[in-house]
């Protein structure tokens, strides 16, 4: 299945760029006369090609990625080989998936199942490749639907946004674990200033551009860096915190932060409110994978084996270092 | 209307019958260094009669791009960037709208105003026919994080535009308070 690759909605008026025009001119601005309607992807088929399906979907998801199934149904299917969007790194070959995930997946990166939900499933091939991605917003199963009106029509944010699955905010969960794993910043909060990630050895990002990198606290640095107009990097450390750029937030697709304790990691912002991930513990630990949807992002605590190398971790959570030779930095 | 000086104001609707909506547009100019330089970021805020915010909704820009009511909206960035108002949407519950810039506050190194060299607001019609600009008079020297570069208001039946520059030094915390914005 192709990368959905669709850009911004240009039928609501105010989810569209203007189309630059000249300054003097006396022609109604583009404003005025909206671009051609370029709907997004169409909701796609769960189990596609020629592979077995017998599922009972929910909604399925414009955005949806993979031939997993992100409603609250059943779903056994052959999910086809060729998908260049799976998003998990674990297993090839051809796949069977009986599953039935967390209503809150969107934001897991491999086929595991974080919750308390069924899932076997053996992944498509190609699940490693430079074009990998992280679930999109696929999943309205819990979602009021006008509430997703609302939020459209509101234009808080774009169309991806507006189909987002219900999420507590950081008000609301100050600890993120395996019973509540999962909380979303607002529009403000996701934007302004710095997210600073407290307590992580080490960290991976993809753009928006899908370019990857990896950096660790004591300056070990991978794949290819995202600067900022700034002249500051998307995401780096400050010392032994590790810093996002808000202001540029539409520019990092996801990222996935790792500690390996003893202190937990904390997640602090702009406006002081904080949050904490559970700390390791002898069954294995938590890394806090995060993901920009619509210009909100999404806090994740993902559980890991205690032991799992940073490398493996990439693995995955389906990132793969962007074409460039690894190198050693020294920080100071 | 021609340019406007910090505290003048300009009668758009009562001077232009049937001017509906508006197209503001800000800008400025920087000088670079090498290192990590400020970033500006324009926002909106619609404000009720009291002078604060409507609703943390009702705060505009980037990454929140339009009002709920559809009336304001970041449309382009021809200028720094350009904001739609649509005067007839606008709530009656809102009383002016005000457009500030501030310096994004990221931890390293957010900078100041005195990098900035040149800045503006002008406001035009819907199709980019100017009609009120204000060159926002800077301080070099200071330590301003946070400006208000202008504001429209209701009068009457009618909407004006007001010319401002007011500085804050404390930045976006400092507007948040202000109107009442919960970031």
């Amino acid at each position: 299945m192709p990368l959905n690759r669709s850009g911004t909605r240009a039928d609501l008026r105010y989810l569209r760029r203007r189309v630059k025009s000249v300054p003097s001119s006396p022609q109604p601005s583009a404003a005025s006369q909206p671009d051609q309607t370029r709907p997004v992807a169409e909701p796609s088929a769960k189990s596609p090609g020629a592979g077995l399906s017998l599922s009972r979907p929910q909604n399925s998801s414009p955005a949806a990625d993979t031939g997993t199934s992100t409603g609250a149904g059943l779903s056994l299917s052959r999910p086809q080989n060729s998908s260049p969007a799976a998003d998990t790194g674990t297993s090839t070959g051809a796949g069977l998936s009986l599953s039935r995930p967390q209503n809150s997946s969107p934001a897991a990166d491999t086929g595991r199942s974080t919750g308390a939900g069924l899932s076997l499933s053996r992944t498509p091939p190609g699940a490693t490749s430079p074009g990998t991605r992280p679930h999109a917003p696929a999943s309205n199963s819990g979602m009021n639907p006008a509430a997703a009106s609302d939020t459209v029509l509101n234009g808080r944010a774009d169309t991806s946004a507006g189909r987002l699955f219900p999420a507590p905010g950081i008000a609301e969960v100050k600890q993120l674990d395996g019973a509540h794993p999962v909380i979303r910043l607002n529009a403000r909060q996701s934007a302004v200033g710095s997210l600073i990630i407290t307590g992580t050895s080490a960290l991976v990002w993809e753009g928006s551009d899908f370019t990857t990198g990896a950096l660790t606290v004591d300056g070990s640095f991978a794949g290819t860096p995202i600067d900022t107009s700034g002249h500051r990097p998307l995401v780096g450390y400050v010392e032994a915190d590790a810093v996002v750029a808000l202001r540029h937030v539409r520019d990092l697709r996801r990222a996935l932060f790792i500690g390996r304790g003893p202190q937990p990691l904390g997640v602090q912002l702009f406006d002081g409110a904080t949050a904490s991930v559970a700390a390791p513990n002898h069954d294995g630990m938590f890394v806090l994978a995060l993901l920009q949807v619509g210009g909100l992002l999404e806090l994740r605590a993902e559980a890991v084996p205690a032991d799992s190398p940073d490398a493996a971790l990439w693995q995955e959570f389906g990132y793969t270092m962007t074409a460039r030779a690894a190198r050693q930095r020294n920080r100071s | 209307m021609g340019n406007l000086v910090a505290g003048a104001n300009a009668a758009l609707t009562a001077e232009n019958p049937g001017l509906k909506t508006l197209l503001v547009g800000l800008g400025w100019t920087s000088v670079h260094g090498r290192g990590p330089q400020a970033e500006l970021v324009p926002l909106a805020v619609m404000c009720n009669a009291a002078g604060l915010a409507v609703s943390d909704d009702h705060l505009v820009f980037f990454n929140q791009l339009a009002s709920p009511d559809g009336s304001v909206m970041f449309a382009g960035n021809e200028d720094q960037e350009q904001i739609d108002v649509d005067l007839g949407l606008v709530p009656e519950e809102v009383a002016k709208i005000a457009f500030i810039v501030y310096v994004d506050p990221e931890i390293r190194g957010p900078g100041t105003f005195s990098a900035v060299r040149q800045a503006y607001i002008r406001v035009a019609t819907g199709d980019n026919r100017e009609l009120v600009r204000f060159d926002v008079p800077l301080n070099p020297g200071g330590n301003i994080t946070a400006m208000m570069f202008g504001e429209l208001y209701r009068h009457r039946q009618d909407w004006k535009f007001r010319a401002l520059g007011q500085g804050y030094t404390t930045g976006l915390r400092g507007v948040a308070a202000d109107f009442r914005i919960g970031l």
